[in-house]
């Protein structure tokens, strides 16, 4: 009877911790599912430059790294600056004057020559205030 | 009797965790919910894909234009936009002279040649040089400009515009694109107080030549 007795409790005291166990796990896996991770993607485009647009002061990000390699004749030249700006970009084989979106963002195919191309993009302001930035980038179709 | 519970109580402390690991892991079975964590899987998936085409050979690759500052041993020190650089030389670097691109070894390369380096940044500042092209004649010669002024002058072949610190004449051609903001207009519609931004290409005597006008405000909204 004794023995009985203490079986009894043993189960009981298995089965709670079992419980305890499975618990564990499931709250484990709830929390997990609730967790949002960052958003990592703007980390790995590091702009060329970076000046705080709140400040509201003539700037220019080029999200397009420098010192590039392609393998194209043309690249596409992405960046952001001020709203309400002008943007002239100059290539080795062609010129634009672009304006930026409503946000300050800008994107433009350039066209590139074969070898060593310097692309020139210069911001205007209406009253006259102007910042330029130089990328500069290689075409070529050889193996690396 | 005694092992009968014992076996209970073991075969249930093993069955009840075992149960809620494989409820835990999301192939186990499609529960409410579990399609939403198999697109974030397929989205994680699609987005390592794509930062996987991002580090391909080519994209991590990167080159320097500038001018040779020295040649120690294995090493050109080349001097660009941003500052000098030292590029590594190996068995795999081809060396070529241009124009005409004739393979050179080391021993070629001059100090103040112009220089293009393509590579792979390596550890630390070394740079592994995989191409150097070489030349005695610059590499890039920017012979273009832009700028911003006020209309002072107009002539069927020329304006000039007033910028911050000169008068600067530019001369059209029939090439020279006219636009606005939104798109392209008349040249009869500029009028003297207009603003431009112009591209333009320079002689050697700093002559510009208009490739594109845009104008950015009408004098009537300047004045």
């Amino acid at each position: 009877m004794k023995v009985k007795k203490e079986a009894t409790i043993a189960v009981i005291i298995g089965l709670v911790l079992a419980l305890v166990v499975t618990g564990t796990i499931l709250r484990a896996r709830r929390a997990l599912q609730a967790i949002k991770l960052p958003d990592t993607s703007i980390l790995k485009k590091k702009p060329v430059s970076s000046i705080n647009p709140k400040t509201n002061e003539l700037y220019l990000e080029l999200t397009t790294p420098d010192n590039l390699v392609v393998s194209e004749p043309q690249l596409t030249l992405t960046g952001k600056t001020l709203p309400g700006t002008y943007i002239a970009i100059l290539g080795e084989k062609g010129e634009y004057l672009i304006v930026p979106s409503d946000i300050g963002n800008f994107s433009q195919d350039v066209v590139l020559v074969k070898g060593a191309n310097a692309i020139k993009v210069s911001i205007y302001q209406n009253d006259g205030k102007k910042i330029e930035k130089t990328l500069n980038v290689v075409y070529t179709t050889a193996q690396l | 009797m005694q092992k009968k519970y014992l076996y209970l109580l073991f075969v249930i402390s093993i069955l009840l965790p075992l149960h809620a690991y494989a409820v835990a892991t999301p192939s186990a079975s499609l529960a409410p919910g579990d399609d939403q964590v198999i697109t974030d899987n397929l989205k994680k998936r699609l987005q390592e894909s794509l930062a996987g085409e991002e580090s391909s050979p080519l994209s991590q690759a990167r080159a320097y234009i500038g001018v040779v500052k020295d040649v120690i041993k294995d090493t050109v020190v080349m001097e660009d936009k941003d500052g000098k650089k030292d590029i590594k030389l190996s068995d795999e670097t081809t060396l070529l002279r241009s124009p005409g691109n004739a393979q050179i070894t080391s021993e070629n390369i001059r100090i103040d040649d112009y220089i293009i380096a393509m590579g792979y940044p390596g550890e630390g500042d070394v740079f592994s040089g995989r191409r150097l092209i070489v030349s005695i004649d610059p590499l890039l010669i920017s012979l273009k400009t832009s700028g911003m002024g006020t209309i002072t002058k107009l002539s069927k072949s020329s304006l000039t515009l007033k910028t911050t610190d000169k008068e600067q004449v530019i001369d059209l051609t029939s090439k020279t694109v006219i636009k606005s903001p939104v798109g392209t207009i008349e040249y009869s519609t500029l009028a003297i107080g207009d603003t431009l931004i112009y591209t333009a290409t320079m002689d050697t005597k700093d002559n510009l030549t208009a490739t594109i006008l845009m104008r950015t405000q009408t004098s009537s909204i300047a004045l």
